[in-house]
């Protein structure tokens, strides 16, 4: 069995990208319902934060001194190289020893700034959009789940991660803003599909939506939100999904932030990590409904 | 039994399936054999002897709890006991407490007690507490605590019409909708402000301007 690969995108800030990916990737590693899930992350996002998050600072200036990050990856493709991901991962960052569960990961690197302007990885050479989606062919056998945490920026690192991912989780806060990072992030995708291979480029499967408050304003964003939705749903022959539970507001987010733990094993009970619990048992879900590519 | 008559209070067969009265049927029957032991041929003391054999076997495989429901009843209460525990154990333990007390010793791990050997021990305990129904209701309860401890969602979602009405709203200068407002169904204005988050809309112009206002942004807002 192959690995399903989500990639967690949009183009506004601070909507909980790097949140979304860190802790539902704890909770399919580490919770005792998940039956010990493989799951491997990818940081795709140079400013490298699931990566500071999963393996603080010290794990990552190692990974940057010893050159194991995915910068490698593109540079080894620059140089004409075949892309390996393998030597890249860093194994068991998180580790149920009772259920097998275990969460690997491939740091980001800050390196992977200067990579867009060099020739051989420009946006006109389509080759260099395929390097994530190649390497991660060969590791797909490997894991029940890969997640991706993309930067939030229209880059080659988005591209990749669209062109290896099989579905878009949009993280999403309710308001105007992130709600028009939405309507930018399938317009793109159109574009995108219709412009590479169509087939090959990961489908908007839906929305999470994070720091839920139950306030007028927010309601409103969400109606809002639903309808643009409903709209695309037409488009694509997928249902665009508003996964539940929403992720409530809560300072225990920030405080497991803060100590590069991920709200599985610092806050457990809290009612947010249940929310994370909830909401990763419904992707599931959702993903049972799509058999798992070929490896 | 072929020789002798059943004693005062032997179970009917069929109470066979379960466990609940088997104690007592084996002690009949080793009553039984003892008191006809001289008269029986060997044959029938063979017979006999190896339904108290399997009987007793099957007994000592059972745990203290087996013997106040049916079997089948009892594994099922197992099961979700210990899925409970695997799941929820806050919950569990909390209602372990509840049933037995809180200053009750038997929360304790005994010494060489294992885990499961623990869970069961207070299965046990429980059901002689508290009773099947209780059990199962915590371990239903416990199981649905992790399962939805969601935030409630976004009301009347789907609503359609109502969602229809609002573009429609949006669409109008607000004098034209509060001309249509005079005439819309007041059922369907609420749906729409509830649609948007509003808790009570009344008729009168401040408040039917608000939703206007809404209504406008919601239908900008979802141009694509």
């Amino acid at each position: 069995m192959a690995a399903h690969v989500l990639a967690f995108l949009n183009f506004k800030g601070g909507v909980g990208k790097t949140t979304n990916t860190v802790n539902i990737a704890a909770i399919l590693a580490l919770h005792k319902q998940m039956a010990g899930r493989r799951v491997l992350v990818l940081d795709m996002d140079p400013q490298s934060n699931s990566t500071l998050w999963l393996i603080n600072r010290e794990g990552y200036a190692k990974a940057w001194e010893s050159d194991r990050t995915i910068h490698r990856l593109f540079q080894t493709f620059e140089k004409g190289g075949t892309p390996d991901l393998a030597p890249l991962i860093q194994t068991a960052v998180l580790e149920n020893l009772a259920t097998g569960g275990r969460l690997d990961l491939v740091p980001g690197s800050f390196q992977m700034l200067e990579l867009e302007e060099r020739p051989a990885l420009g946006h006109h050479i389509k080759q260099a959009d395929s390097v994530l989606a190649t390497a991660l062919r060969k590791l797909r056998a490997d894991y029940d789940c890969i997640l991706i945490d993309c930067p939030p920026a229209w880059s080659l690192f988005t591209r990749n991660a669209l062109r290896a991912a099989d579905f878009i989780l949009v993280p999403y806060t309710p308001d105007y803003l992130a709600l028009e990072g939405i309507k930018w992030i399938n317009q793109l995708l159109r574009e995108y599909t219709r412009s590479a291979a169509p087939g090959r480029v990961a489908k908007l499967a839906g929305v999470i939506v994070n720091r839920y408050q139950p306030y007028q304003p927010v309601e409103a964003a969400l109606l809002e939100m639903r309808d643009v939705l409903d709209t695309y749903s037409q488009l694509q022959n997928l249902d665009v999904q508003i996964f539940e539970p929403m992720i409530r507001n809560s300072t225990a987010v920030t405080d497991a932030n803060n100590v590069q733990k991920a709200l599985i094993t610092e806050r457990p009970h809290d009612p947010v990590t249940k929310d994370f619990i909830a909401l990763t048992q419904n992707l599931l879900t959702f993903l049972d409904r799509f058999p798992k590519p070929d490896a | 039994m072929s020789t002798a008559a059943a004693p005062k209070k032997t179970p009917k067969p069929a109470a066979l399936a379960g466990v609940k009265t088997l104690p007592a049927q084996l002690r009949a029957l080793a009553d039984q054999i003892e008191r006809l032991g001289p008269l029986l041929n060997a044959e029938t003391l063979k017979t006999e002897w190896k339904h108290l054999t399997t009987a007793t076997d099957r007994i000592s495989k059972l745990e203290a709890a087996d013997l106040l429901a049916p079997l089948e009843d009892y594994l099922a209460c197992r099961h979700g006991w210990l899925d409970a525990w695997a799941k929820a154990a806050e919950s569990i333990t909390a209602f372990c407490k509840q049933t037995l007390g809180a200053k009750s010793k038997a929360h304790a791990i005994q010494p060489g007690e294992d885990n499961l050997g623990h869970q069961l021990r207070l299965l046990g305990l429980c059901l002689n507490a508290a009773g099947r129904e209780a059990v199962l209701n915590a371990c239903t309860t416990a199981q649905n605590a992790t399962k939805a401890p969601a935030p409630p969602p976004s009301k009347h979602i789907n609503d359609t019409e109502a969602r229809g009405a609002l573009h429609q709203w949006g669409g109008m200068l607000e004098d034209e909708f509060l001309a249509l407002a005079k005439t819309t169904d007041p059922t369907l204005l609420k749906r729409g402000a509830a649609l948007l988050g509003f808790k009570t809309v009344g008729k009168t112009a401040a408040a039917l301007k608000k939703l206007h206002r809404a209504a406008v942004q919601f239908h900008r807002n979802t141009r694509v």
